[in-house]
């Protein structure tokens, strides 16, 4: 099974991929063209003005000089305050705030994405080269062509504009007001125990749940199909089959379990491209979770902002796949022999 | 790619002639998946071309406030409406497939080109030199391509417009030919003929251009086809996230991004429905095309991973 | 699962010394590259710009090779294990990710830090 010193190393290992991510961040922010101290004292703003404004963020000191700095306050976990997107607020306050947002929401998307591509790749396997199969597979290219930013506006049309049954966008109705606890809305209703509220914030969500889903599922759904049609394809099934129709039972469950292992891990892989469907998730239904936040740091050179953001992703998804690894070695039979 | 490549018969006749004499061809046109996806593709080629012949790409972009009712719904005078701006959304939508195709085969063709060298480089040097260029292509190729496209895109003047998007995308998309290319590589330097060349004088490079790129092309052209609509659809996700296109833009990306933020929710659907549609089709239409070509290809792929 | 490492029939000091060894190579070539960008660019730019931007660029190598080292090194074991399972090679290898790795980012810390001690000799 998994042993402590396992779960113990790849904690450890958190410190260099983070010191990395920080390290790379930095780089880019300070390659690319945009001035922050031009965006906070704004275009028209004199240049001693300018000058004075980046001296006072010590942009003016040596590179190397603010990497040290940087680090240094990212080791003591300062991320500093925002520049623009929220002028002062510290960044540390706003991730609270929105984090809980994008989570969520890329789990509900991720849990709708399984729910709907495991039967659907493993029905497009076991049926392989039929009408059935044909069908589920063009459906799967159609979910990863139809753009989130087109598919988001198609269903605000129909559900919230054209039958009037869902809201069009936000997280919740503006007539509750919800403490947050956790920060994660649909938690927080029923913490309250205000079951109205709750009705609410799950109309809000499910659109977005949707359109983050279908684009999870569209991949999951492909890869359960490889993965399964591999394992079918293996000796143990072809005897199993040959001896008749209660061991095919037993060893259908043997080979499911086989089967799910690589998808597993390639979900926790793709977790990344999840953030990348929630940035746009968010920006269509105007959700104020990370991604929208990160996008409009990134326009408006909020140096602090895009560090910390992108600095989270990299702990989350290092975490995900530390998750994922254990049910790998809890799932993978080779371990427990 | 597992086409059988080892035989020096085949290094010698090339592409073209194992085309035709495989059913690679006949295998696709028996596909109607992948012919229906031929027949999206050439409808958008068709109205690219005719959008640039006949439209001005001033009038196209020119506010027309006075002139048009704004945000008027599909009449017959303007079949998919006009947007906020007064202008006619259907003339926009067609010359949007024109900057689509334009900027994808730009972003497809660079990548190509450096997927080749790098892929080239790492098979030709070998040892440490293809270890540090293959690994970090992995790592390159690990990453999200949209959030990898949101990290570089920064690091280009926004002045370049659309050429930004293209630029970040060109790098983000390079890894999958380097991969090709230098897998064909491989097989092509292992090859007996290639040191029969070799003796009787050929230069490396020469050697390798000529002898390499006609035994990957296969897999490059499958490549680029599936990248072509990865590309269409990233380069209008930056543009709709305000990374690329400039307001005003014909670009399906900033039609949506103007449509959804001004007019969904005032009611004016047409404005951001159209755009979406065709960019969907399209895309639609390269990712039908380019599994068709690689089940075509090779049939067993089709059983396995992508 | 335990520690990857591979195993060594060498004794472990002859081990770390090739390390070190290694690593003092790869920060000697950094090195020379960090000095020779941060003159090459001395051309176009001031002395801060110049620095700054060569800086940047090392920080670029040095951040990218420890990130993707330090993932090698915990999910080797799962992407070799899933190539696998898949029957697919992609000639990703954990030994050979860690050895890349390894020289790009001792690469970029010789770069950082001979970009860094230009930009103070310049006076910057």
């Amino acid at each position: 099974m998994v042993s402590k010193r396992f779960i113990a190393k790849r904690l450890l290992l958190l410190v260099p991929v983070l010191f990395g991510v920080a390290t790379v961040v930095f780089a880019i922010l300070h390659l690319s063209p945009g001035d922050p101290a031009l965006t906070i004292a704004g275009e028209r703003a004199s240049q001693a003005y300018v000058e004075q404004v980046r001296s006072n963020l010590g942009l003016d000191d040596p590179l190397w000089e603010q990497y040290v700095r940087f680090l240094r306050d990212t080791a003591a976990l300062d991320f500093g305050q925002s520049y623009q997107v929220q002028r002062g607020t510290a960044v540390s306050s706003i991730l609270v705030d929105r984090l809980p947002i994008t989570i969520e929401l890329a789990i509900l998307g991720q849990i709708a994405g399984l729910l709907f591509g495991l039967p659907l790749g493993i029905l497009s396997a076991v049926k392989k080269d039929t009408f059935t199969d044909h069908f589920t597979r063009i459906g799967a290219l159609a979910g990863i062509s139809v753009p989130i930013y087109w598919s988001g506006p198609l269903l605000i049309l129909l559900f919230a504009q054209i039958f009037g049954i869902l809201p069009t966008s936000g997280r919740i109705s503006s007539s509750y007001f919800v403490d947050s606890t956790t920060g994660l809305i649909l938690v927080d209703t029923l913490l309250e125990g205000n079951l109205a509220a709750f009705e609410s914030a799950a109309r809000h969500l499910l659109m977005p749940v949707v359109v983050l889903g279908v684009y999870s599922m569209a991949f999951i759904s492909r890869m359960m199909r490889s993965s399964m049609l591999e394992v079918i394809r293996m000796d143990y099934m072809r005897t199993a089959r040959a001896k008749g129709q209660g061991a095919k039972i037993t060893v259908m469950k043997h080979g499911l379990r086989n089967a799910f292992i690589p998808v597993i891990t390639i979900i926790g892989i793709q977790f990344g491209s999840l953030l990348g469907g929630s940035v746009l998730t968010e920006t269509v239904f105007e959700i104020n979770g990370i991604g929208t936040l990160l996008v409009s740091a990134i326009e408006r050179s909020d140096y602090p902002v895009v560090q910390a953001t992108v600095l989270v992703f990299a702990f989350m998804y290092t975490l995900v796949n530390l998750f994922v690894d254990i049910t790998y070695s809890i799932l993978d039979p080779r371990i427990e022999q | 790619m597992s086409t059988d490549t080892s035989q020096s018969s085949d290094v010698e006749r090339g592409f073209l002639e194992r085309v035709r004499a495989s059913p690679f061809l006949e295998e696709l046109l028996s596909n109607r998946i992948a012919v229906f996806g031929l027949v999206l593709i050439g409808g958008m080629f068709a109205i690219a071309i005719f959008a640039r012949l006949a439209y001005d790409i001033d009038t196209i972009v020119d506010t027309m406030f006075g002139t048009n009712p704004t945000k008027a719904a599909p009449s017959a005078e303007f079949w998919f409406g006009t947007d906020g701006q007064a202008r006619d959304v259907f003339p926009r939508v067609l010359y949007g497939a024109w900057y689509a195709l334009k900027f994808g085969t730009a972003t497809v063709l660079a990548s190509t080109v450096l997927g080749i060298a790098a892929g080239i480089l790492a098979a030709y040097y070998g040892d440490l030199t293809d270890n540090v260029i293959m690994r970090t292509m992995d790592v390159l190729l690990s990453f999200p391509s949209l959030l990898l496209a949101l990290a570089l895109v920064t690091i280009f003047p926004e002045e370049l417009g659309l050429w930004r998007a293209v630029a970040a995308l060109t790098l983000v998309y390079t890894p999958r030919f380097a991969r090709v290319v230098r897998g064909a590589a491989l097989k092509v330097l292992e090859d007996e003929y290639i040191d029969a060349t070799r003796a009787l004088g050929a230069t490396d490079p020469r050697l390798l251009i000529r002898h390499v790129l006609p035994n990957c092309l296969a897999p490059i052209t499958v490549q680029s086809t599936l990248n072509y609509g990865l590309a269409i659809i990233d380069i209008a996700a930056l543009s709709f996230l305000g990374f690329g296109a400039s307001p005003g833009d014909p670009s399906w990306g900033m039609m949506l991004a103007e449509g959804v933020e001004r007019g969904l929710f005032s009611g004016a659907w047409w404005w951001s429905f159209f755009p979406g549609l065709f960019l969907a089709l399209t895309v639609l239409g390269f990712n039908l095309l380019g599994d068709g070509m690689r089940d075509a290809l090779d049939p067993r792929m089709r059983d396995t991973v992508d | 699962m335990t520690d990857s490492s591979v195993p060594s029939s060498r004794p472990r000091a002859e081990r770390y010394r090739a390390l070190v060894v290694g690593a003092l190579r790869w920060v000697a070539v950094g090195a020379v590259l960090g000095t020779g960008v941060s003159l090459a660019l001395l051309t176009i730019w001031s002395p801060k710009g110049a620095t700054d931007t060569a800086f940047a660029l090392g920080a670029l190598v040095l951040g990218f090779g420890v990130t993707a080292w330090s993932s090698a090194v915990g999910l080797g074991r799962t992407i070799e294990g899933m190539q696998e399972r898949l029957n697919v090679s992609s000639g990703w290898t954990e030994a050979s990710a860690r050895e890349a790795f390894f020289v790009l980012s001792w690469t970029g810390a010789g770069w950082v830090v001979a970009a860094a001690l230009t930009s103070i000799a310049l006076g910057v």
